[in-house]
């Protein structure tokens, strides 16, 4: 499967297009709500909870709230928005009778929606910088790309979701059954070690907790077990491979009969 | 050359064989209607020839290309005008055509000149700064038709372009593809107005139930199939007409005569009798070949 790159630059540029359009809304929907998030937690929780994992209630809730933003927007955007364009208004049969081929749309959709949650994570930081909760500002820099990979990671999860997002309630199933378990167990908002084991074992199949180790360590200012990073990296990149494969193959089915 | 060469093409859903075995070709520089009720296999063979459906069976060669090996630089010379409006709806009317051509990898100033160009040759170049949701089902259409045409294609697909138009609109788009046929471009139509495919085609291919009924020039299918006068007698039927040679088809209520000297059924057409006369069309060759039965 090879991409070309003169294809996805163009179709880049007509998300992006859309993007300044409904620059509004993108904001809205993905900053304000994990903001709102994180301040309402971070003051409202952590007066309850002093201490966790050696520091504040708030500043162990940043980086959670960080690497969990995408899996929302990734979801979304793979299922509602890949829907509408295959389905409802049918613009990728459009694209699919120029050049430009269905990996070319596939990878064009993922990178388009990880480019666009990048200033959520930074304004999502700069907040909690405000509330002393960013121990190490060169960790979180360094986490960005970090992020940015995991967002494609799930972004190309969900994209076998979409395929089968015939009505668009079922994103009930999806919010119920993979968002939602990813995001409360993964330890977003508490440290997993503490948790009973099998919630331990069970945080392990989310791709969520596995981001958590590398980018928590990274903004709380502490050595990362660079050993525990590869591994995570490689399981990360595996996972990417087989789901973008799964996806594609999907779709082909589906759109080429 | 032939633009399309499909010998035997096959497809099958499961068990459904939607397409059993079409033969047609597309010479360089004409138009070809195919055509046939729904579900007779046209969209199936249309995506095929897109590469957007993989054959069964057969062989289907495009620019002498097997489909399936069809290049960037010969898709490039493909147009498609599909069945459903699928305009990109968060574009405007231009965007629409300037992010099309951009698939194509053309270059900014060319993409730029064939937008002006083709909004004026679809006479929407006063709504070039619309939302396409503010566009009528006509101008949904004309703007579909400039964006197949966006990279300057040779070879033009077109499946049913004028459905569910007005007349006006029908007319703009007639005389559009004649031009474009007059420009030497080739056209291969799918359509359910007969008048389309006889003022447009050089060639007409009928298909039913996934297989070519017959084929040639209108004029060719109308003299094999209908001769040139068509009477309509309503039942019952005078015993005189009853008793001829003549060719007939019972559609029910009334018999069709068809002869190529209107005198031979007049003077067996006693008085107070009810029938109606024209010259043979294009209609009567398709349903005598596919049949007067509703089909869903």
């Amino acid at each position: 499967m090879f991409f070309s790159i003169p294809n996805i630059a163009a179709l880049m540029n007509r998300y992006y297009i859309e993007y300044r359009q409904l620059i509004g809304a993108f904001f809205f929907g993905d900053v304000l709500e994990r903001v709102m998030f994180f301040i309402a937690f971070g003051m409202g929780l952590g007066r309850a909870v002093a201490q966790i994992d050696g520091v504040d209630y708030i500043t162990f809730l940043a980086p959670g709230i960080a690497a969990g933003s995408g899996v929302f927007i990734m979801a979304v955007a793979t299922t509602y928005g890949v829907s509408n364009r295959y389905e409802g208004s049918a613009i990728w049969q459009s694209w699919l009778a120029t050049p430009v081929r269905l990996q070319d749309i596939l990878l064009s959709e993922l990178i388009f929606n990880m480019l666009r949650a990048t200033p959520s994570l930074v304004i999502l930081y700069i907040v909690a910088y405000f509330f002393d909760a960013v121990p190490s500002v060169s960790g979180a820099i360094l986490s960005l790309p970090v992020l940015m990979f995991a967002n494609l990671v799930y972004g190309s999860i969900t994209l076998n979701m979409g395929v089968y997002l015939g009505r668009m309630l079922y994103f009930r199933y999806i919010q119920a059954l993979w968002v939602m378990p990813m995001y409360l167990f993964s330890g977003v908002f508490f440290d997993i070690k503490e948790a009973p084991e099998w919630m331990q074992v069970f945080a392990n199949i989310f791709p969520l907790y596995h981001v958590l180790e590398v980018v928590r360590p990274l903004v709380l200012g502490r050595p990362v077990d660079l050993a525990q990073a590869l591994i995570s990296f490689t399981v990360l990149s595996v996972i990417f491979v087989v789901a973008f494969c799964l996806a594609y193959n999907q779709f082909k089915k589906r759109l080429f009969d | 050359m032939n633009i399309i060469h499909a010998e035997n093409i096959q497809k099958s859903f499961g068990d459904f064989e939607a397409v059993k075995g079409v033969d047609f070709k597309v010479p360089q520089g004409t138009c070809v209607g195919l055509l046939g009720p729904n579900g007779a296999g046209k969209t199936t063979t249309m995506r095929m020839i897109m590469g957007l459906s993989s054959l069964s069976a057969g062989s289907l060669k495009v620019f002498d290309t097997p489909v399936d090996k069809v290049t960037r630089a010969e898709k490039m010379k493909i147009g498609l005008v599909p069945q459903e409006d699928n305009l990109d709806p968060d574009l405007s009317v231009r965007q629409n055509l300037e992010i099309y051509g951009s698939y194509f990898g053309l270059e900014k100033s060319f993409i730029q000149q064939q937008a002006d160009s083709l909004l004026e040759f679809m006479q929407l170049g006063e709504k070039a700064n619309n939302r396409v949701n503010h566009l009528s089902g006509g101008m949904k259409r004309r703007l579909i038709i400039a964006r197949a045409l966006i990279a300057d294609p040779e070879f033009i697909i077109l499946d049913e372009p004028t459905t569910g138009l007005d007349p006006q609109a029908r007319v703009l788009i007639w005389k559009s593809l004649l031009k474009l046929k007059d420009q030497g471009k080739t056209l291969l139509l799918t359509t359910h107005y007969m008048d389309e495919a006889q003022r447009l085609c050089d060639n007409i291919v009928i298909v039913d139930g996934g297989k070519v009924l017959d084929e040639g020039s209108p004029k060719e299918l109308i003299s094999r199939h209908v001769k040139n006068h068509v009477f309509e007698v309503q039942k019952p039927v005078p015993e005189a007409l009853q008793d001829s040679d003549i060719d007939h088809e019972d559609i029910g209520d009334s018999v069709l005569y068809y002869v190529n000297n209107p005198d031979k059924v007049k003077h067996l057409l006693p008085d107070g009798i009810t029938y109606t006369q024209r010259v043979s069309n294009l209609e009567d060759v398709f349903l005598r070949l596919t049949g007067h039965k509703l089909r869903e």
